[in-house]
């Protein structure tokens, strides 16, 4: 049997819409470091202008590591005990940074800028990678080195981008063993874990994986230039935040709040996260997200040995703080909480195997 | 009916003493074949970033003696290679081993490296202690001997998943080969010698420190990695939480040591110095750092030591004499916090410190264990390899031979030596079979290429992509091509594959070249294999030379490939220039009187003569005193309950009837003269001068008992040396019912800077006797440190069981003895109970320094120098401690250091291993080059006889008479056979009247010529 490769990844993922667009192709690729693979219209393909000699070298880890590829998922799987809907993790709870220009900029409670901020201030990692805005709510994936980069990274932007091939630019970092940060969306953390179950680079670097939340990804053309800017006329430069809770939430930077129906942008949202089964994260060390939580607060859950400790850390240096209110009130938010993602959850999981299942009847060829 | 003897021996383990042992039996005439389990030898060595007391750079004086062991055509290496099982008896054994595929070819790696950077796998780092990664595909450290990489079988993705394969798609020399399985071989071998080491102890058992669990508690190896420029964090000092530099460090020792609940009771004998070698690297890496020691005993007790103890602490290293009892985390700085009991103020502590060093001792490692269990050799209690006192090389079984920490933790030196020591024993086991397994090479006739005009060929080497993606090699081919003289230049990938090495050859002949230059590596690997086949083609190998473009230009200059190339151009085009002017350079020979002469006739001449003589060798054995003995004639019995009286006995007998060993009893030494091979000495005996010529002098003048001034010695005879207490206890002549014994009588004070080494276990010794002899005695021993190393720690332990009271004083309050009448009176400070303590003790017993016997005037006449407190100097501290640098000259036992007769033994033997390997040839070769004089211009100044590092240079003279009396004109004189053309006094020569071979004046100003030329351009 030969090895799959990425022309097999090509076939059976890119070319039927299935592609998560993580980039984790481009970041493992030893060839890439001359430009083998390349992103082009929002998939992963060959370079067609890099010379035959430095093309694909046929090791097959791309197609291995491919959050699509169930071969690995296993293995990560029983590392994890993944079981759905929520996954295993330590406890729950709700929290919000305690830092004010991060709270201005954030989401919700500001736990993931908190926690960046955190590590690069202790020097426990050497980068982290973000996702940076850059003109009219479009952003890239950044890896940064320091903190002062960081608050303009904050806030939600609801269009995929190639994370995890971010993490490929550890080289430049210069060192033998970078120690780095990710923060992304399930697909996005279960790449690297795959990659960590192969103990291949870059995803083998990554020390902390901070995983958010995702209901589905919408595509930045399609959401943000084609339906709010030329379809709802929305100046994208007026745009304060985005946020998806029951609805679309567009605010304004006049103060103005437009809502649009979720079932609206159905259409819209990227075919592969019709497949995904995974609301709350379930391989990160921390899972953040803003389901449920009161105002300005985030709902946390701390799934690993790792991530218990790195979220007391910053409870006990007070750089987060936990939600207050009375005992009771306190226990049946959590409660609350904990029944609606489990309910998003479930949800998502059932549409998910759904989709994949007919997926299956209609001819898998794996 | 006996079997016959092989002439070849397995050496099991190639840390620092199965090398040592490996090279010098190669040396001396064996096949030697040295199995190493991991895929690289240089043991633990090879992890250190430092050694103490010097602060040598470990690898840096290792990797010399690994390039040996990996080319000395007498060595076959088998690394990544266990022994399976060994049948047969002493002289006749056959071996079989176990060799683990690399799934590389090691025919055809050549170190390039590319299959490493390709492999996308990252696994913890074993040699660097996990504190970074590696590939799969690996080379466990840049200087690996053998030179080879490897893939690790468990992180591989082929191996495991059957993907990647990147390694071999990028691999030029086709070396990766998958398919490699674990081989079986057979040796047949007559001897056996095992120096696998002992392991470091993993403080991972030991909960109260945290290990494992808290990032910022490491063991002192990890640090060692730390502190080491190729490390894991480039040499910066750096805790591991946060790689920020720390500040406060706590070194803990006796982790794992001295620790009776693991069965440890023993000292590990090395923590105490490399932690204060640590303490001081790591302060000189960053002033800020403050360093602590939580210390037991400081055993600073061989060469130096003390004194670099006393260096540490003006640096400002804090010794707590401390009892650690648990550590915590600070969870949100990481620092660790803590506790501990301060012995010496009685009080307890909790203090953070940003890093905190486990100083770990030996442990035998469980496949050490499993090694002499499939031998058959028995262990002692601790599960090291049992060894006798008196016979400390010896295993249980015959034919096997053991040096190093497989047999009891000790230091470098003392593992080198005993490895001489094991070469040597099995030299005398296989005397017969010398020389009849070695290879020796036949070369055809030198072509004469005095008269012709330079034909020049170069050859340049890509080495894969290691110079080739950087430096444009075609390019620079061209260019040679374009220079005076080259009549061919080509390019390889691989100058040193086996196939260039034929083509060149032929080359060689088809275009009549008469000069070589090949431009790849670094001549410390590669030199002698170009050099070896130049000669196989005819040419002189000083018809050659490397040019490295490769460590000197392609790897500095990875990102400047256009200056790089510029560059490897004109390093190429000044070897060019030098090369017009080569000229063939004659090897001397010189001839080798094969006997020896050793002075001293305590028990290290007693054995190096008798080994000598053991390997065939003539000897004659001089002793000024009237009886053969020494100092052991005063020891009646030992630690271990051992009698010393009746091995001496044997030993003296067994020199009496040897038939090769002439004794010179009463016997002074009035001149030495001569050099290695050829020495002569004048010996004067009963008025009547002997002349002895001799090929090498080993020096065993042991030492002596200081007298002491202080304490009322000698004015009241309760008051003793250890010696003399001795000897009454022996006499049975001994009444006393309390005894005070005063430690450190003459040593570590102003006077004599350094701890005697002995002394405390002697104490301990003579007051166990005392105690056995007379349960009630009341004994109290005073001291600063008690400093029982290795074995000897049981037996400290076991004094406190039976009641001997133990008294720290603070060295600048040392213990006062007063006479009052009739009544002797002891008054000290007790630093423990910080109490004035008063004793009406009716025996008083001074532990009194060890000094060398006097040796200056010997020092003078061998031209040997002597240390700072009058024991003879060593070649190097850690390297070569039998040898002197003056070559042919060898030195053991307590002139060298106080020591115990076990390590005398060891070091004896090893003596005369090493000046056997002398004596086994009938002559010496002398590499070419070595400096000339040219007798026109020397004015005989003797700027250079000064200056020579190895007693080369003589000076002569010639008488001239005149009418009234004569003159003397001196001139220099290169003694060829001592020069090492280091061109020292090239240099210093005012009147250029030195010139070196193959490095002459005009060969390096041609060379600078073309330099300035280019740099003109």
């Amino acid at each position: 049997m030969g090895i799959k490769i990425f022309e097999d990844l090509r076939r059976e993922i890119v070319d039927r819409n299935l592609c998560n667009l993580c980039g984790a192709c481009l970041a493992v690729c030893t060839a890439n470091n001359v430009n083998a693979l390349t992103i082009h219209e929002n998939r992963p393909q060959y370079n067609e202008t890099t010379p035959q000699i430095q093309k694909c070298l046929e090791c097959g880890i791309c197609y291995l590591i491919c959050g699509q590829i169930p071969e690995l998922n296993e293995v990560i799987e029983a590392k994890y005990g993944a079981k759905p809907p929520l996954g295993s993790y330590k406890y729950l709870t709700i929290a919000r940074t305690t830092d004010l220009t991060i709270q201005e900029k954030a989401q919700d409670g500001g736990i993931v800028t908190s926690i960046l901020k955190y590590l690069l201030e202790k020097n426990f990692v050497d980068g982290v990678i973000v996702n940076q805005s850059i003109e009219d709510w479009n952003s890239v994936p950044k890896l940064i080195t320091s903190s002062e980069e960081l608050v303009q990274t904050a806030g939600t932007r609801y269009t995929a981008i190639p994370a995890v091939q971010e993490l490929g630019n550890y080289r430049k970092l210069n060192l033998e063993n970078p120690r780095l940060a990710f923060v992304g969306t399930p697909c996005q953390v279960q790449t690297i874990r795959k990659m960590q179950a192969l103990q291949v680079r870059p995803g083998i670097f990554v020390k902390y994986l901070i995983g958010l939340f995702c209901m589905e990804n919408f595509d930045y053309r399609t959401l943000m230039k084609e339906k709010l800017q030329n379809e709802l006329k929305i100046n994208l430069n007026e745009i304060k935040k985005l946020n998806i809770k029951k609805n679309f939430f567009i605010t304004l930077k006049n103060g103005e709040q437009i809502e649009i129906p979720l079932n609206e942008l159905k259409h819209l949202v990227r075919e592969n996260c019709h497949y995904c089964t995974d609301f709350t994260n379930i391989y990160a060390d921390i899972s953040v997200g803003g389901i449920g939580a009161p105002q300005g607060y985030s709902t946390v859950l701390i799934r690993t040995e790792e991530g218990g400790q790195l979220f007391t850390n910053l409870l006990l240096e007070r750089r987060i703080e936990e939600f207050t209110a009375e005992p009771n009130n306190v226990t049946q938010t959590k409660a609350k909480i904990l029944s609606l993602i489990k309910k998003l959850g479930q949800t998502k999981y059932e549409n998910g195997q759904k989709t994949k299942s007919r997926l299956n009847k209609n001819g898998d060829d794996r | 009916m006996a079997m016959k003897k092989i002439g070849a021996v397995l050496v099991i383990g190639a840390g620092i003493g199965g090398i040592q042992a490996s090279l010098d039996l190669a040396d001396l005439g064996f096949k030697v074949y040295v199995i190493d389990k991991s895929p690289a030898i240089g043991g633990i060595m090879a992890q250190l970033d430092k050694t103490f007391p010097t602060n040598d750079c470990s690898m840096c004086i290792l990797a010399p003696k690994m390039v040996e062991v990996g080319r000395n055509p007498n060595i076959q290496l088998f690394s990544y290679t266990e022994l399976v099982k060994l049948e047969g008896t002493a002289g006749n054994f056959i071996a079989t081993i176990r060799k683990k595929p690399r799934f590389i070819d090691e025919s055809r790696c050549k170190n390039c490296g590319v299959c490493a950077s390709v492999c996308p796998v990252r696994v913890p780092d074993e040699f660097n202690e996990t504190l970074t990664v590696r590939s799969a595909s690996h080379i466990p450290f840049p200087q690996a001997v053998p030179a080879i990489y490897l893939i690790d079988p468990e992180a591989c993705l082929y191996l495991q998943k059957g993907i990647c394969r990147l390694c071999e798609k990028v691999c030029e020399a086709h070396a990766i080969d998958f398919n490699q399985k674990e081989e079986l071989l057979t040796l047949n071998i007559g001897a056996v010698i095992l120096s696998a080491g002992a392991d470091t102890f993993n403080p991972s058992i030991l909960p109260q420190f945290g290990y494992q669990s808290f990032e910022n508690v490491i063991t002192s190896t990890e640090f060692e990695r730390i502190l080491n420029a190729s490390g894991p964090f480039g040499g910066h000092v750096v805790r591991p939480s946060d790689h920020r530099s720390p500040k406060k460090i706590l070194w803990i020792l006796c982790v794992g040591s001295r620790n009776r609940k693991l069965n440890n009771n023993y000292c590990s004998s090395v923590c105490c110095m490399y932690s204060i070698k640590e303490a001081v690297i790591a302060k000189e890496h960053d002033p800020n750092i403050e360093g602590y020691i939580a210390f037991m005993d400081i055993r600073a007790v061989g060469k130096g030591f003390d004194e670099y103890y006393q260096r540490a602490k003006e640096l400002g290293i804090t010794f707590l004499k401390a009892r650690v009892s648990n550590l915590e985390e600070d969870p949100s700085t990481q620092n660790i916090i803590v506790s501990y009991e301060n012995i010496e103020t009685n009080t307890f502590h909790t203090e953070e410190f940003d890093l905190v060093v486990l100083s770990v001792g030996f442990q035998p490692s469980n496949s050490t264990r499993e090694l002499c269990k499939t031998l058959g050799i028995e262990l002692n209690e601790y599960n090291f390899c049992a060894t006798h006192p008196f016979n400390p090389l010896m295993t249980s079984k015959p034919g096997i031979f053991v040096c190093g920490t497989l047999s009891a933790p000790k230091d470098i030196p003392e593992t080198v030596a005993e490895s001489s020591g094991a070469a040597g024993m099995v030299s005398s086991l296989l005397q017969s079979e010398r020389f009849n397994l070695i290879v020796k090479k036949e070369y055809p006739p030198e072509f004469d290429v005095e008269n012709q005009e330079p034909r020049i060929g170069a050859f340049i080497c890509h080495c894969g992509i290691n110079i080739g993606a950087v430096v444009n090699v075609p390019e620079v081919v061209e260019f040679v091509k374009t220079l005076p003289n080259v009549v061919y230049a080509e390019e390889n990938l691989y100058t040193c594959s086996q196939d260039t090495q034929e083509k060149i050859k032929q080359i060689i002949k088809e275009y009549n070249l008469n000069r070589v230059v090949i431009a790849s590596c670094t001549p410390r690997t590669h030199e002698p294999l170009f050099q070896n086949t130049i000669r196989e083609a005819g040419l002189n190998p000083y018809l050659f030379e490397l040019v490295n473009i490769r460590e000197q230009c392609s790897w500095v200059h990875m990102s400047e490939p256009l200056n790089a190339t510029e560059k490897a151009k004109k390093l190429v085009a000044m070897t060019i220039a030098k090369a017009r002017l080569f000229r063939p350079v004659k090897e001397l020979s010189i001839p080798i009187k094969q006997s020896g002469v050793v002075i001293g006739g305590g028990i290290a001449g007693l054995t190096a003569a008798l080994e000598l003589a053991n390997q065939g060798f003539e000897v004659v054995l001089i002793e000024k005193e009237k009886e053969l003995g020494g100092l052991v004639k005063n020891i009646y019995y030992t630690l271990e309950n051992e009698n010393p009286q009746e091995f001496l006995r044997n030993l003296i007998n067994e020199v009496n009837t040897s038939e090769k060993i002439k004794l010179l009893m009463n016997a002074n030494i009035e001149s030495i003269s001569g050099y290695i091979g050829n020495f002569e000495i004048n010996v004067r005996k009963k008025g009547e001068l002997e002349t002895i010529q001799a090929g090498i002098i080993i020096v065993a003048t042991g030492g002596q008992e200081y007298k002491p001034t202080e304490y009322l010695y000698g004015e009241d005879e309760r008051i003793l040396t250890q010696q003399d207490l001795e000897l009454k206890i022996s006499g049975g002549e001994l009444n006393a019912k309390q005894v005070v014994m005063i430690q450190c009588v003459g040593s570590r004070n102003e006077t004599r800077p350094y701890c005697s080494k002995i002394c405390c276990s002697v104490a301990i010794k003579n007051a166990l006797k005392l105690k056995s002899l007379d349960p009630e005695i009341q004994i109290s021993i005073l001291h600063k440190d008690i400093r029982t190393y290795g074995f000897k720690e049981p037996y400290y332990e076991k004094a406190r069981e039976v009641g001997i009271n133990f008294i720290r004083f603070d060295e600048n309050r040392p213990p006062i003895l007063e006479k009052h009448g009739d009544s002797l009176q002891i008054s000290v400070y007790d630093i423990f109970s910080q109490k004035e303590l008063s004793f009406n003790p009716d025996l008083v017993v001074l532990s009194a320094a060890f000094l060398p016997t006097d040796n200056e005037e010997l020092a003078q006449m061998l031209k040997v120098p002597r240390d700072q407190n009058g024991f003879f100097l060593e070649a190097h501290v850690k390297l070569r401690p039998l040898d002197f640098a003056t070559e042919g000259i060898f030195l053991c036992g307590a002139a060298q250091w106080p020591k115990f007769i076990p390590e005398t033994i060891a070091q004896a033997k090893g003596a005369a291993a090493r000046a056997a390997i002398i004596l086994s040839k009938e002559s010496i070769r002398v590499p070419g080059i070595t400096a000339r004089v040219n007798e026109d211009l020397c004015i005989g100044c003797g700027s250079c006889q000064e200056l020579c590092p190895y007693n080369a240079i003589e000076m002569r003279y010639t008488e001239k008479l005149l009418e009234r009396g004569s003159i003397r004109t001196y001139q220099a004189h290169v003694l060829e056979a001592v020069c090492k053309g280091c061109g020292t006094c090239v240099s210093a020569c005012p009147l250029q009247a030195i010139n070196l071979p193959h490095f002459t004046n005009t060969q390096i100003l041609e060379m600078v010529k073309v330099l300035t030329k280019e740099a003109a351009k």
